[in-house]
């Protein structure tokens, strides 16, 4: 095997083995909050609201947590590995090993992909077992999920570089994350709202992905699906090349 | 052969601080090597800019011919670094630790774990090798850090500080084991405040205080620099009052201890023949200091402090 092919190999392993030693506070979250949305929201309140779209309310709001959980999980992964890493000072291993950036980076974004993807998995088991959902287009819908991870995990991998303690790593998620992710339109059908808030939510990359999610899973009218997916992925470029770039300059680390 | 060449080295931090300024001296391949100075005279930032930790200000540096800013990859595969601080994942066992170090070099798991297992051994680790590092003493996790530094086979290995906080036994333990290391050709540069390892170990030292090199030399030629060394003597009868005796400065300590500073061009003999011209019988003696450290003191200008 290639000396880059092992070294990438044994940054992704050892990465994937960390999340899954803590397997429990990783992943148990996603599926006992999905479970708590699903009973709450869509059983008891979803009956008064009946249909949105065409489509019972329980059913609606799926596709919106699984990437509601997709977003947590593949920006904790880069976000919390990372700059885990660098706090117990065991990124210099890496530092002084002869890997170049662009290798650290795909092992990273490898990681939040993957956890991105399992933790989608696995509330979709959830959801099916709520809703009984026949998946539209599993190729299409395993594709944007993967693009949104890569997004979010790149986005993850830029706050790590910056953070400078663990209270900076939860402030993205918690006032950045967590609000787009509402307002792009999870419990909600974003043509119900006032014209203007419309508008407004077409600016919020989340809507994007949770309207192309929910046609890959349930056929609704999309927005744009392919030039979505071309725009995340352009967006995700950008986030990488600027995380190279602080990488290279040795931001954030000893300088 | 020079194997690290460093020429008009200059680091100067984000916060103004000038912690290398002009640093130029070379280190032949072979060779043990210390880096002595003070606390804060730039010798970790050296050895960071060496391993490419901390980006540099001005100057170059070749690692075994390969300038670290144009060829960073290659230089990096002639290093193992051990950092002086303590940076082994809290969580994570000795063994994976060292395969995975040899992996981010490329080295295939089958020869990582045969090389893991053969330095757990020599340096008396391996019943430790399952273990999580949080569970070992600082003596254990500092020779995990050497094992470490050594998985990707390097010819040059850069110690700081290896055997700080280590206890006696362990530290001899360590000193055959880099004896040996050096033996087998690798060429060690080893920074420690210990100045007797240094002088036991080490074939050349360069001496760094603020900044800048202040002294590079051969341990043998060094040590000539030292005009004056002071002895604790141990006498064998108590003695009630000391005579005076010209030829020598001596301080009684106690009616069994004296102290004696015996310049260079006196030596030992001609001391201790004055001593007993006076009737005064020296049981033992010992260097008062190490004669590194009085050496050190002087250059870095730190006597009396």
């Amino acid at each position: 095997m290639l000396p880059f092919l092992i070294a990438y190999k044994t940054l992704v392993k050892k990465e994937i083995l960390r999340f899954f030693r803590v397997w429990v506070q990783v992943f148990l979250p996603n599926i006992i909050t999905t479970a708590l949305y699903l009973m709450i929201f869509g059983h008891v309140l979803g009956k008064h609201i009946g249909l949105v779209d065409g489509i019972p309310y329980m059913t609606y709001i799926a596709p919106g947590l699984i990437i509601l959980a997709m977003i947590n999980s593949a920006f904790s992964a880069s976000a919390f590995s990372l700059f885990s890493s660098k706090f117990q000072r065991t990124f210099e291993e890496i530092q002084v090993s002869p890997m170049p950036t662009s290798l650290i980076l795909s092992a990273f974004l490898t990681v939040g992909i993957l956890r991105g993807l399992i933790s989608a998995t696995m509330v979709g088991l959830v959801v099916y077992f709520f809703t009984g959902l026949h998946v539209h287009s599993l190729f299409l819908s395993i594709l944007l999920v993967t693009i949104s991870s890569a997004l979010f995990s790149s986005l993850g991998l830029i706050n790590a570089i910056y953070a400078k303690n663990f209270e900076q790593i939860s402030m993205i998620p918690n006032f950045i994350l967590t609000p787009l992710t509402y307002l792009g339109g999870v419990f909600y059908a974003v043509s119900a709202l006032p014209p203007i808030w419309q508008k407004i939510s077409l600016v919020n990359p989340v809507f994007y992905i949770i309207n192309g999610f929910r046609y890959t899973l349930l056929n609704t009218p999309t927005h744009m699906l392919g030039e979505s997916m071309l725009i995340l992925t352009l967006l995700t470029v950008a986030l990488l090349w600027f995380a190279s770039r602080l990488f290279h300059s040795r931001f954030g680390m000893k300088s | 052969m020079s194997i690290i060449h460093i020429e008009n080295l200059s680091k100067t931090y984000a916060s103004g601080v000038t912690a290398l300024d002009g640093v130029s001296f070379d280190i032949q391949a072979g060779d043990f090597f210390a880096l002595l100075g003070p606390n804060g005279a730039g010798k970790s930032t050296l050895i960071n800019v060496l391993s490419s930790l901390v980006q540099k200000t001005g100057g170059k540096v070749a690692i075994a011919g390969h300038d670290i800013d144009t060829h960073s990859r290659q230089a990096k595969l002639h290093l193992g670094v051990m950092p002086q601080e303590i940076n082994l994942g809290v969580f994570d066992k000795v063994l994976p630790i060292l395969i995975n170090q040899a992996g981010y070099y490329g080295v295939p798991k089958a020869i990582a774990k045969k090389r893991a297992l053969d330095l757990l051994d020599r340096l008396s680790l391996s019943d430790k090798a399952d273990q999580v590092t949080r569970s070992l003493s600082g003596g254990m996790k500092r020779r995990v850090m050497i094992a470490r530094a050594l998985m990707n086979d390097p010819d040059i290995i850069i110690l700081d500080e290896p055997t700080a906080g280590v206890d006696i036994e362990i530290r001899q333990h360590m000193w055959d084991f880099l004896k040996d290391l050096n033996k087998a050709g690798k060429t060690i540069i080893l920074t420690t405040h210990y100045l007797e390892e240094a002088e036991q170990l080490c074939d050349n030292v360069a001496i760094i205080d603020r900044g800048k090199l202040v002294c590079q030399s051969d341990m043998p030629s060094l040590l000539r620099h030292l005009d004056c060394e002071q002895f604790v003597l141990y006498l064998s009868e108590p003695l009630q009052n000391l005579p005076d005796i010209p030829e020598l400065s001596i301080r009684q300590i106690d009616s069994l201890t004296l102290e004696v500073d015996v310049p260079r061009d006196l030596g030992i003999s001609r001391c201790l023949y004055h001593l007993c011209k006076a009737n005064i019988l020296v049981q033992s003696l010992r260097n008062k200091t190490n004669r590194l450290e009085s050496l050190f003191l002087k250059l870095t200008k730190r006597e009396g402090l």
